[in-house]
């Protein structure tokens, strides 16, 4: 089955500390599935054509519909915090992604409300994003009441619960361990060494364990409800891949799961 | 100003024996493959990838167990019935002993420390209501300590993660033949490191500020570069920006620095 991806990342922040690696972070995540796997490329904005408008949804006022909801599997790569993710200042719509409860005690203020047409997974090679407990608003927000309502099909989010490193190499070798390149791009070996795609979940917690130092813990927080299983899925064309979570079914639930590097 | 050693690898080279007993262990068939630089077994079930000395991840063995997966659990399922944490911990040190792989015992005026930390990892199910912990893995982290400071990166110490049963899903190992004095160097001092990148924070006009969380310092085990294959000293520095308006607290950022500055030798010379 032929699939579609998208990316964006920032180095040159003007309100934050810049960063060096981001574009080859993203790049290596896109080139990797386009050139070697045979993903449709629809997107790769960088600086300040990356845009928090990109991934609002379009209910909230932003274009997701016209962006990230459009592709399969999305990576970004920039700073993160346990409210969210940023872009650039001067950028449209405003310079973070926000989570639920972040800017208000009510709830129900968040930018993320994705799946409900192509997007599975949402890759946020981010700090901090999928902390388990964080103070928002005065009051602790764990990370269902910042996260939970982003899913609206989506399949998971993956990021890290704890401070990560602006490495070049991440973006590549995840998306090396879900097409099952990784023989070749970890080790630099010819591709006659062969492939051995691993599942979304378990390609995320490899990649950080290979990349990351050893304090860094990664994290994956997916949503499943009746006849799903998400946490099994597998990229587009390597294995299996869960029908949407859909909301309002008999149940519905959303689970979180560590890894330490 | 404080010194430290820079200590050299010599990476381990696996034979066919070794690297297909290893891939036994998780009954994977497969084709086993060979260059100068590296060995594996690669089959539809998985893979078993060991890097040998000169390639860029000499000493680092790779396991990969395709059939089962970390979060294949059905969602309906309250618990996991995972193997015990001290159990998985035998199982890691019975195998790393009985291929020798793993951390050897240094020598050449090092000192090598080993640690292991085995523990079941508990994920957290929300229903919309309520929050239900469960055993979601079992993890092994055998942590490799050099002179007292801790290795860090992809070819350091051991790493195992475990589900039900008693061979792990996911298994990486660094192996040295030896661990040897190569160099001493002058590092920076914490102070100096803070100082350093406050001030460079500092010159960004525009720029949230910034204040330091963290600082400490490892070995960096990273990708073999060429030369000599060494470990050497870095700063990890948690970084955290002042909040912005309405937020509670701002990104935090992990910076590495290279902590060695110039060879005490030659200076002494």
């Amino acid at each position: 089955m032929s699939y579609s991806i998208g990316v964006e990342w920032i180095n040159a922040y003007n309100n934050l500390n810049a960063l060096h690696h981001e574009h080859e972070d993203a790049g290596g995540f896109y080139d990797e599935l386009r050139l070697h796997d045979g993903a449709t490329g629809l997107f790769n904005w960088g600086d300040s054509a990356a845009w928090e408008d990109d991934f609002k949804a379009n209910a909230r006022g932003g274009h997701a519909d016209q962006w990230v909801e459009r592709a399969d599997i999305v990576y970004f790569t920039g700073h993160g915090s346990p409210s969210g993710f940023y872009f650039r200042s001067d950028t449209p719509d405003d310079s973070q992604v926000r989570g639920d409860f972040t800017s208000t005690s009510s709830g129900n203020d968040g930018d993320l409300r994705l799946g409900h047409n192509n997007i599975e997974w949402l890759a946020l090679e981010v700090c901090n994003t999928l902390q388990m407990d964080a103070t928002q608003q005065g009051a602790n927000r764990d990370v269902f009441d910042r996260w939970a309502d982003a899913f609206e099909g989506l399949h998971a989010i993956l990021s890290f619960t704890t401070t990560s490193l602006d490495l070049a190499n991440p973006g590549k070798v995840f998306a090396a361990a879900m097409d099952g390149r990784w023989i070749s791009v970890a080790y630099g070996l010819p591709d006659w060494f062969g492939r051995s795609p691993m599942r979304v979940v378990d390609a995320w917690f490899w990649m950080a364990q290979f990349c990351q130092p050893s304090d860094v813990e990664s994290a994956v927080l997916f949503a499943n409800s009746q006849g799903t299983n998400t946490g099994a899925d597998f990229l587009h064309g390597h294995g299996a891949v869960s029908p949407d979570p859909v909301r309002g079914q008999s149940w519905f639930s959303w689970t979180w799961i560590p890894h330490a590097c | 100003m404080t010194t430290m050693t820079v200590a050299r690898v010599r990476p381990t080279t696996l034979d066919d024996d070794r690297i297909t007993a290893l891939a036994e262990t998780i009954s994977l068939r497969g084709e086993l493959l060979r260059t100068d630089e590296a060995i594996a077994l690669v089959g539809p079930d998985g893979a078993v990838v060991h890097g040998q000395p000169g390639n860029r991840m000499g000493g680092l063995t790779n396991l990969v167990d395709n059939r089962r997966g970390i979060a294949d659990v059905p969602p309906e399922t309250d618990q996991r019935r995972l193997i015990p944490a001290e159990k998985a911990a035998a199982i890691v040190a019975e195998l790393t002993e009985r291929l020798r792989l793993g951390p050897t015992v240094a020598d050449g005026g090092v000192k090598l420390d080993v640690r292991v930390d085995a523990r079941v990892t508990q994920g957290v199910r929300f229903d919309g209501k309520e929050r239900y912990a469960f055993d979601a893995k079992t993890d092994v982290r055998t942590r490799v300590l050099l002179d007292g400071v801790p290795l860090s990166g992809p070819r350091a110490g051991v790493s195992a993660t475990f589900l039900e049963d008693a061979s792990p899903v996911l298994l990486a190992v660094t192996t040295w033949d030896a661990v040897e004095a190569f160099d001493e160097v002058e590092v920076l001092e914490k102070d100096e490191v803070v100082e350093n990148l406050l001030a460079a924070a500092k010159g960004r006009r525009r720029a949230t500020p910034v204040e330091i969380v963290s600082a400490s310092l490892a070995y960096w085990a990273g990708p073999y570069e060429g030369g000599a294959d060494v470990l050497e000293p870095v700063w990890f520095v948690e970084v955290a920006h002042a909040p912005a308006k309405g937020e509670e607290a701002g990104p935090h950022q992990l910076v590495k620095i290279a902590a060695g500055v110039r060879s005490a030798r030659r200076v002494a010379a």
